[in-house]
C-alpha cells in the first residue's frame, strides 16, 4: 500500500524561479523516507505542498486520498506535519490543551481528548509539563509535544521539517528513539547523517525541484553522492 | 460555570478599583490582590521594577490634568493622587488576577463563548500576544549586545527595535496562521478539568460582590 503519491508535481514562486520541477514519488505504507538535497533544493516546498499549504500543479495523493480543494481538510487530518520552527506549531496556552487541540476524532468529548492527550504525553516523557506553555520548554521538548499533538491526531503520514534541527545529541537519540518506536510512515527532510542511519528505511535525493533517486538506506550510506549531502 | 468564578472576581475588583470613588473603597478592593500577591514567588524588587513605568506614566498623565488647572493646588492634588493610585491599581489588579486566574483558566473562559469564530480568534490572539511578548524580549537582548544604548545609540536602538519587532512579528504570524491551518479541526476549548469551587475563589468572589453592595448601599463611601 502506498501512503504517498506525488505526480509531476510543479511549483513556482511568486518571482518566477522554478521551486519544483516535476517531483514524482512513492511511499510505502510503514517506510521511513529521508529526503535529502542542498539548502534550496526544494525539500520544504515539497512537505508544505503534501499538507495542501501550497498549491502547485501534479497529482498528489496521501493515504488514497486525492488532494483537491474539497478533500484537504481530510488529508490534514491524516498527515501531520512538523514544523522546523517548532515553536510556531504551538496555539494553546497550555501543553495539554495543545495536545488536546490535534485530539481525533473531533467529535469527541473534552474528557476523552484529556485521557487520550495524557497518555501521549507520557509516551512522551513530557506529562509533568502538563500545564506549562509549551513555548518555556527547551528544543527537544518542544519537538516531542508537537508530535505528541500530532499523533493524538492518529496521523497515519509525518512530514517532517528538519526533526533534529537545534538538538543536542541527547535530544536527538531522544526524538529518534520516540520516531522509530511510533510505527508510521515518515517524509523527512534532514541533512544530518545520524537520523538517516538511525531512522530511514529509504533515502530520496533532490536537486533542483526534482527527485533524482530514490534508494534502500543502506545502498545510500554507500553513494558518496549521497554522502556529500549529509553530515 | 466555576471556572469563570476568578475571571469575575478579577474583572469585578478592576471596575471597582476604577470606579472607587474614596480611597477607603480603593484600598478594599486591592485586599485580594495584595494577598494574591503576598502567596506569590514575586519579589519586591521584581513587583518595584513592574509598577515603576506605570506610576510614571500616570503621574505624567496626572500632572498634565493638574497644571491647567484652576483652584487650589491641595484639592486637584487629591484627585491627582487618587487618580495615580487607580491607575497603578487597576494595573496590579489585572496583572496579578491574571496570574491568579492561569493560562489554562483562560482557555476555558474562552472555551465558554458560544461564537466559534470568536473563540478561535481570541486563542490565537493570545498566541500571537505570547510571541509578541517573547520577540521583544529576545529582541531587546540582541539590540542591547550589539547597540550601544547609550547617547545617539537610542535613537538607533527605537529604530531597530521597531523595524525588527515588525519583520518578526509578520514571519510569527506567517507560521502561526501555516499551523492554524493544519491544526485547528475541531474548536479550541480548554483544557482544564471541571473544576471544584475553592474557598479562595468563593472568597475573592463574595469579597468583590460585598464591596460593590457596600458602595450601593452607601455603607461605604
Amino acid at each position: 500500500m502506498i501512503d504517498l503519491r506525488i505526480k509531476g508535481l510543479r511549483f513556482d514562486y511568486p518571482d518566477g524561479r522554478r521551486a519544483l520541477d516535476g517531483v514524482d514519488l512513492e511511499v510505502e505504507r510503514g517506510a521511513r523516507m529521508a529526503l535529502i538535497g542542498r539548502n534550496g533544493s526544494g525539500k520544504t516546498t515539497l512537505l508544505l505542498h503534501v499538507v495542501g499549504l501550497l498549491d502547485g500543479h501534479g497529482e498528489i495523493e496521501v493515504c488514497g486520498i486525492p488532494m483537491s480543494s474539497a478533500s484537504v481538510h481530510d488529508i490534514r487530518k491524516k498527515a501531520g506535519y512538523l514544523f522546523s520552527h517548532v515553536e510556531y506549531q504551538f496555539i494553546m496556552p497550555d501543553l495539554l490543551g495543545d495536545v488536546m487541540l490535534g485530539c481525533s476524532p473531533v467529535s469527541s468529548s473534552p474528557e476523552e481528548k484529556r485521557i487520550k492527550a495524557k497518555e501521549w504525553l507520557e509516551r512522551f516523557g513530557l506529562e509533568r509539563y502538563h500545564d506549562r506553555s509549551p513555548l518555556d520548554l527547551s528544543s527537544g521538548e518542544m519537538k516531542r509535544a508537537a508530535l505528541a499533538g500530532i499523533m493524538a491526531g492518529d496521523a497515519e503520514l509525518l512530514l517532517l521539517d528538519e526533526p533534529l534541527g537545534n538538538l543536542d545529541r541527547e535530544g536527538a537519540e531522544h526524538l529518534l528513539s520516540v520516531l522509530t518506536g511510533l510505527g508510521r510512515t515518515m517524509l523527512f527532510s534532514t541533512h544530518r547523517r545520524y537520523l538517516v542511519e538511525k531512522a530511514a528505511t529509504h533515502v530520496a535525493v533532490m536537486a533542483r525541484g526534482r527527485i533524482d533517486d530514490v534508494v534502500p538506506v543502506k545502498k545510500a550510506l554507500r553513494s558518496p553522492a549521497v554522502l556529500e549531502l549529509i553530515y | 460555570m466555576l471556572i469563570l468564578l476568578r475571571p469575575a472576581a478579577v474583572l469585578l475588583l478592576a471596575v471597582l478599583v476604577a470606579a472607587a470613588p474614596s480611597a477607603v473603597l480603593l484600598g478594599a478592593s486591592l485586599v485580594p490582590m495584595i494577598i494574591v500577591q503576598l502567596r506569590g514567588r514575586e519579589s519586591l524588587r521584581a513587583l518595584g521594577a513592574r509598577n515603576l513605568p506605570i506610576l510614571l506614566f500616570s503621574l505624567v498623565f496626572t500632572a498634565l490634568t493638574v497644571v491647567p488647572g484652576e483652584g487650589p493646588l491641595s484639592s486637584k492634588g487629591g484627585e491627582a493622587a487618587m487618580t495615580v493610585l487607580k491607575i497603578a491599581g487597576v494595573y496590579n489588579v489585572v496583572f496579578t488576577g491574571g496570574r491568579w486566574t492561569g493560562r489554562r483558566r483562560f482557555a476555558g473562559v474562552v472555551g465558554h463563548i458560544p461564537i466559534e469564530r470568536l473563540r478561535v480568534y481570541l486563542v490565537l490572539l493570545q498566541a500571537v500576544t505570547e510571541r509578541l511578548l517573547r520577540n521583544s524580549t529576545q529582541i531587546v537582548r540582541q539590540i542591547s549586545l550589539r547597540l550601544s544604548t547609550s547617547g545617539a545609540g537610542r535613537l538607533a536602538v527605537a529604530r531597530y527595535y521597531f523595524q525588527n519587532m515588525a519583520s518578526k512579528e509578520l514571519a510569527s504570524m506567517r507560521h502561526l496562521q501555516a499551523a492554524a491551518i493544519l491544526r485547528l479541526h475541531g474548536v479550541p476549548g480548554s483544557s482544564a478539568e471541571k473544576p471544584r469551587p475553592r474557598g479562595e475563589e468563593l472568597a475573592a468572589f463574595f469579597y468583590a460582590l460585598a464591596l460593590w453592595a457596600f458602595y450601593l448601599y452607601g455603607i461605604i463611601a
